[in-house]
Parts: structure tokens; sequence; C-alpha cells
């Protein structure tokens, strides 16, 4: 599958702290990608850097193909949308009014306006003035004009922040449907698992400048499954036993865990059988959930708000 | 009290890495190299005059230099609250009247340290090129309260505008336009003179041009009287100006 | 794409102070410098010429790049917030031309301040029962004043772009002008970008301080313009942007 965006070792140096680290980001055509991580883990530099606002200190950046350099930024800006840090405005001028200087920059017709205005649901609010919006209107405003001109690429820093929850909701629904409707390539990015979770369709997990994980959500997911606790009058033999019969089994001999890596009713029903057979009695039998949350915390050893 | 010691070091931290002493430093500095480019071709004769000289030139500079000057010191003091969106963090913490107290008493200081450098900054230049002048103090301490005064006045009206506009372009356009008309007011008739505020600089000259002797080789200096009972009257209207302003700032809601 | 800059920054004066500016300062000058001519028509004997040293030696020599400076810093100001820094560099359009496009709006705010200058230099010299028109040499100087904006405009532009604050700058160009008296003394406007406004305003004396010749003038304006645009597209081009 084609990348829109590619990173090879890409790092950037504040003084002597690394911000970002090695990172090498793959973002496939049509995907929205997650872009996950605590606050300050680098996301949002990682951003600034793939839209040329900020110069790496090492590394290479490749977005639609070609690389991120001065004799290339105009045609990949043409291309891009993006919502970096806050959303950005004119206080004095109305919602309208922001909107058109960005179609004049970007060359999109100002017909282009209306719709976009209404994908966002702005419409009844496009005459006031902006220093007068609350947050989530001015966080609409900034996708709106993201959305201007249809870039191919679009760039979201925590698009849901100060949004309520009926307006979280809806700006997931609107990023979900923008690969299909436009046929665009969105980068969102996080610090909410859920969040990512419910939008996007691959994951790149950064943690101090670090990229710790990056796949599908099908693959993070894989690490999520569910698993059984077993507990018997023998757990050691039990294992033994198990694991003699190739049932996926694991035993952690520290906390003295049994743990079934299957939840098949089948190989459970096989299990407590053999276990009935070579007169091991079953105590209990728990489902545990490794959530994605265990996953980030484990990758990360941060805890991460919810 | 100690309320009030609080809100001094919490200005006091804000101070940190914003430079604004460079302010009034450089623009001492400018004035000095200013009188210097001046003094430097003093006659004998112009060095029996010299602080004299000096006093009636710096209040011209004065009034060109100060209001903007102010200006820039207040919008840097205030900007920040404005721009940090911090009114409503502030009022949660202090009493309105004494957050625009301890600011306005900050602001000050630029202006004293500014208006201290020129005092001193007369004295020296007279030791420095050998004013024959005898030193009278008086005239120094004088000219070191009249200025600081006037200029309490004027920042005092960049203060309220500073924190009461969003974009900083009203004081601003106020700090130019009023150096504008202070030094256009010096050459008028005393009576329009003392019309603008901005030109009171040389309403409290302590030395001043008699143009009828001047001739073309030099000015023709004298020592003023000082008009005390108008500079009281002016340090009282100040005052009223200053609750005026703050009880306009006061009304403001956050 | 310099148009949809220049488009762009226009769209952004709307509802803005900056014309109060632009209408109220030059007033000041207008009725003060006339009262003052007025008042000394027994020294001030050249008429028109004599009002136009009235009305703009301090105009030119003080106020004019303090004004300039106000128009300079209110504009990157508008960047300087909300973050809109980050906007302004996705912007497809080249690096140079978000820079130029700034220039050319301040340039067309000066046309609008000396134009009424002119206007009101005029009606002046009318209300002062002066006969006939206006010097042609008044509006050429009118002109060169307006050229000269170009040198500063992009010194203050660049350093409204630097310097975060609204105010310092305004303070930067208030010294700036003192010392350009100093280069004016001296003879040396030329080499100074703040004596650039009274060398092209002809503001101290009656008979041109360029004798003439103007040809020095634009190589000195377009040094300075060249100079600091450079200096600031190199910033834009290699500074991170911190929005």
């Amino acid at each position: 599958m084609e990348n829109i965006v590619a990173t090879e070792s890409l790092s950037k140096k504040y003084g002597k702290k690394y911000v970002v680290k090695n990172l090498n980001m793959n973002v496939p055509k049509g995907s929205i990608y997650g872009f996950l991580g605590p606050n300050g883990a680098g996301k949002s530099t990682t951003m600034k850097m793939l839209l040329g606002l900020a110069r790496q200190t090492q590394g290479d950046i490749r977005i639609f193909g070609v690389p991120v350099r001065e004799e290339n930024r105009m045609k990949i800006l043409k291309n891009t949308g993006s919502l970096i840090e806050s959303p950005a405005h004119y206080g004095h001028l109305t919602g309208r009014e922001n909107l058109e200087i960005i179609c004049t920059l970007k060359g999109v017709p100002k017909t282009e306006i209306e719709p976009v205005l209404r994908t966002v649901r702005m419409e009844k609010q496009q005459d006031k003035k902006v220093k007068n919006y609350s947050l989530g209107m001015k966080q609409r405003l900034g996708l709106a004009s993201a959305l201007l001109g249809h870039p191919r690429l679009l760039l979201l820093d925590e698009p849901t922040n100060g949004l309520d929850p009926a307006g979280i909701q809806e700006m997931r629904e609107l990023i979900c449907s923008l690969p299909d409707r436009f046929g665009m390539t969105v980068l969102v990015s996080s610090h909410l698992l859920s969040e990512i979770d419910q939008m996007a369709t691959h994951v790149g997990i950064i943690h101090q400048g670090e990229l710790l994980f990056e796949g599908g959500l099908a693959d993070l997911h894989r690490h999520s499954r569910l698993r059984l606790k077993v507990r018997t009058t023998d757990d050691e033999r039990a294992f033994r036993v198990l694991k003699g019969a190739d049932i996926p089994v694991r035993y952690d001999r520290e906390s003295g865990r049994l743990l079934l890596d299957s939840e098949e009713d089948a190989c459970v029903l096989r299990s407590v059988r053999l276990l009935a057979e070579h007169d091991i009695g079953l105590l209990r039998l728990e489902e545990l959930q490794v959530s994605l949350e265990d996953i980030f915390l484990k990758l990360t050893g941060k805890k991460v708000s919810l | 009290m100690r309320t009030k010691q609080r809100l001094f070091w919490a200005e006091q931290k804000k101070m940190k890495r914003r430079f604004v002493w460079l302010v009034p430093i450089g623009f001492a500095a400018l004035l000095m190299l200013w009188s210097m480019a001046n003094i430097r071709n003093f006659t004998d004769a112009d060095r029996a005059f010299g602080y004299a000289y000096l006093f009636y030139s710096y209040c011209v500079m004065n009034a060109i230099f100060m209001p903007v000057m102010l200006a820039v010191v207040a919008s840097r003091l205030c900007d920040m609250e404005i721009k940090g969106n911090t009114w409503k963090l502030l009022y949660t913490m202090e009493k309105p009247g004494s957050f625009y107290d301890i600011k306005f008493f900050f602001e000050c200081r630029y202006l004293v340290c500014f208006t201290a450098a020129e005092t001193l900054g007369i004295l020296l230049f007279g030791k420095l090129f050998g004013f024959t002048e005898p030193v009278q103090a008086g005239r120094f301490l004088l000219h070191f309260l009249a200025i600081t005064a006037v200029g309490a006045v004027l920042l005092g009206i960049q203060h309220l505008l500073s924190l009461m506009s969003d974009n900083q372009i009203i004081p601003l356009l106020v700090g130019i336009a009023g150096g504008f008309l202070g030094l256009f007011s010096m050459y008028f008739p005393r009576i329009v003179n003392q019309l603008v505020i901005w030109g009171y600089f040389s309403i409290f000259s302590v030395a001043a041009v008699d143009w009828e002797k001047t001739a073309n080789g030099g000015m023709a200096l004298y020592y003023v009287d000082f008009p005390e009972v108008q500079f009281a009257v002016f340090l009282l209207a100040g005052a009223g100006l200053y609750l005026a302003e703050r009880w306009i700032y006061l009304r403001k809601e956050v | 794409m310099l148009i949809k800059c220049i488009k762009a920054e226009n769209m952004k004066l709307k509802h803005s102070c900056i014309w109060i500016a632009c209408v109220a300062v030059p007033v000041i000058p207008a009725i003060m410098g006339t009262f003052n001519y007025l008042n000394n028509l027994g020294m001030l004997t050249e008429g028109w010429y004599s009002l136009w040293t009235q009305h703009t030696l301090f105009y030119s020599w003080l106020f004019y790049s303090p004004l300039i400076a106000l128009y300079c810093s209110w504009l990157w100001r508008l960047e300087h917030l909300n973050h809109n820094w980050n906007v302004l560099m996705t912007a497809p359009v080249p690096v140079r031309d978000v820079f130029l496009g700034k220039l050319a709006v301040i340039f067309r705010v000066t046309l609008a301040t000396q134009l009424w200058v002119g206007v009101l230099y005029f009606l002046c010299g009318k209300f002062c029962s002066l006969p006939g028109m206006m010097p042609g040499n008044t509006i050429l100087w009118l002109l060169r004043g307006t050229l000269a904006a170009a040198g500063i405009g992009t010194l203050q532009l660049f350093l409204s772009m630097m310097i975060r604050s609204f105010a310092v700058p305004i303070g930067i160009a208030l010294a700036g002008s003192i010392l350009g008296f100093l280069f004016v003394s001296q003879g040396w406007e030329l080499f100074w970008p703040y004596s650039l406004m009274m060398a092209g305003m002809n503001s101290n004396r009656s008979d041109d301080v360029l004798g003439g010749d103007i040809l020095p003038f634009l190589i000195s304006l377009t040094v300075f313009f060249v100079l600091f645009t450079a200096a600031a597209v190199l910033c834009l081009k290699k500074k991170d942007v911190r929005a």
C-alpha cells in the first residue's frame, strides 16, 4: 500500500533534549491514522515538522512521495489541510471572513465556504465575530478551514479538544466519513485511547518522542483478546497437562497465575475435561480482559486519561 | 499588608524575562547621546549656563521621549495579561483595585529609573565637560520632581488605556499623538500649553529661554521661579485623575 | 501568488482601528503647524514653503516612523495571537510573498496617510489664504516621503515579526527617528533608514536637501528594502514557527 506520509529516523532536539527521536512513521493512503500519546509526547512537534513549521534535527520526511523540502513546500501544502495546536483565527473578523482569507490563500473559490460550514454545522454562527465564539466553535471553524479545498491529507491535532460530548461524537463521525467521501487520508492525534479506538484504522503510539507501536488497529486489538484465569487444586501440574495437550496456556510462577490464552468454547471445554481426567479439581475460571489501556500502559509505562 | 506583599512578589515574578529595564535605560542612553552631540560644541559662555541649558533642553526631549516610552512600558506590562487572558484567574485571587495599583506602581519604577538617570546625567555632564555654572541642588530636585510628576500622570493614562484595550493600538496611538501635541504645544502661548497635558514638561521647567533676547549667537537662558502653587494643584488634579481612571477600570467587566 | 497574499492581508484590515491612526495623527501637525505658522508670520515669509516646514518638520522627523511602526505591529500582532502563525505558514504560498504581501498593505496604508497629509496641507494653506495651488515640489516631496516608507516599513515589519511585543518596535522606531536627526545634521541621511523620511519630505528647509538628484535616495531605499526583506525571508524560512 502506498504511504501518504513516511518518515525515516525523524528526530527533533530542543537544546540537549530529544522531543522526537528516530521516528519511523508510515501513514497509508486512505487511512485514518491515530497518533496516540500522552501530553508532551511529541505529537504536536511531529505534526509541525510534517508541515514544515518546525525543522527536524535529522531524518527525512516524505509526503505524497516527495521529500519535505523548500522546493516541494508549495506542492505539499496545497494538498494538505491542518489544524495544529489550538485553532487559529482572527478574532476581530467573523467566522466567514476568516474562511474567506483561507480561501484566498489556498486559491479556492468562495463557493466552497458554504459546504464546509454545513459539514461542521456552523452555518448559523458564521457572521459572528470569532472572538465571541466558544472554544468548541473555534475548533469547528479550525476544522472548516482545514477542510477547505478538499486536501488529500488532513492533519488534525487533538481535534476534539473543547468540544462537548455531542460535538465529540459529531467530530468523530465526520472524521470517519472523510476517507470515503473525499478520499482523504487523515492523521489525527489524541491522548485519548478510546477516541482513537473509535476512529482510527491505523495506530501509532508515541511516548517521550519514540514510536512504541505502529500498525493496524486490528493488530493492536489482537493484543487485547480475552484470556481466562484458571485456578485449580494443583496449578503446576495442570499447566504441564494442558501444555502437553497443545492448549495455549501460560504459567507465571511468581504470581502463581495460570492463564488460558483462548476464549473459544471448544478449547475451554477440552481443558476442563482434561483436568477432570487427571483428577485436578477446578476451583475457579475467570475471564480476564487485557484492555487497550493495559497495552498502552505496558507500552508507555504511563497512565493515560480516558 | 501581607496581601500587598504577596501581590508585589507575584508581579515581580511576572517581570522575569521581559527585559523591561531596557526600555528606560535605552531611552536614557539615547538622551545622553543626544546631549553629548550638543555639549561637545559648547563655548565658555555656554558652559556658564550649562545646567540651565540642559534643564531646558531636557524638557523638550522629555516631551518627545516620555509619552511613547511610557506607552511602551505600560503596554509591555499590561499586555501580558491580555495575551495570556489572565483576567479571570487574577480576579479570583486579587482585588481588582489592588491589582490596578500594584501594576501602576511597577510601571512607575521604570519611570523613576528614567527620570533619575536623566537628572543624574545632567550633573554628570556638568562635571565631565567642566560647566562653570555652580550646582544648585534645589533646582536638580525640582527638575526631578517635576518630570517625575508629569510622567506619572501620563503613565496613569497609558496604564488605563493599556488595560482596557484588547489590541494595544489605542494606547500606543495616544502615546504617539500625545508626544506630538506636547511637543507642538511648547511653541504655543502658555495658555494653550496649559491645555495639553503632554506639554506640562515645559510648564514646570526650571529653566526657560528668553526668545526676545535670543540673538543669532546663543540662547538667552534664565531660571524661572518654580510655580509651586500650580505644581501643587497639578499634583492634586493628577491624583484625582488617577482615581477617576481607577474607577473607570473597576467598572469594566471581566 | 503575491496578489493572493495582498488580498488576504487586505481582508484582515477589515473592522480594524488602524484607520483611526491613519486619520487622526496627521490632523495634529496640520492644526498646530498652521497656528504656529499664523503666529510667526513675521519670521516665516516663504508662504507655502514656510507652511510646509511647519506641517512636516516634527511629523517626518519624529512621528512618521512610529506611525508606520504602529501599522506594522498591528499587522503582525494578528499573527502572534491565536496561533495564526500556523495558518500563515501552512498556506500554499511562497514565504517571500507572505512578507511582501504584508509590506504591500503597509505601503497602502502609508500612501493613504500621506495623501491625507497632502489634503490637509492644501486645506490649511487655503485657510491661511495662501495664493494659488500648493507648489509642485511639495507634491514630489510627499511622494518621496511615501517611498521612504518602503525602507522604514520593511525594517519595522521585520522587527515586529521578530519581536512579539506590540509596543517595543514602536519605541525602537521613535529612538531610531531621534537618532535620525543626528544623521541628517551630519549630512548622512541616506545611511540611516529612519532619516530617509526627513530627506524625502524635505521638511527642515525650503530648498531641496537632495539637491534635485533623487538617484542616491532611491539607491539607499533599494538597499535597505532588499536588506531587510532578505533578512525577514531568511528568518521565516530558517526559524521554527512558534505559534
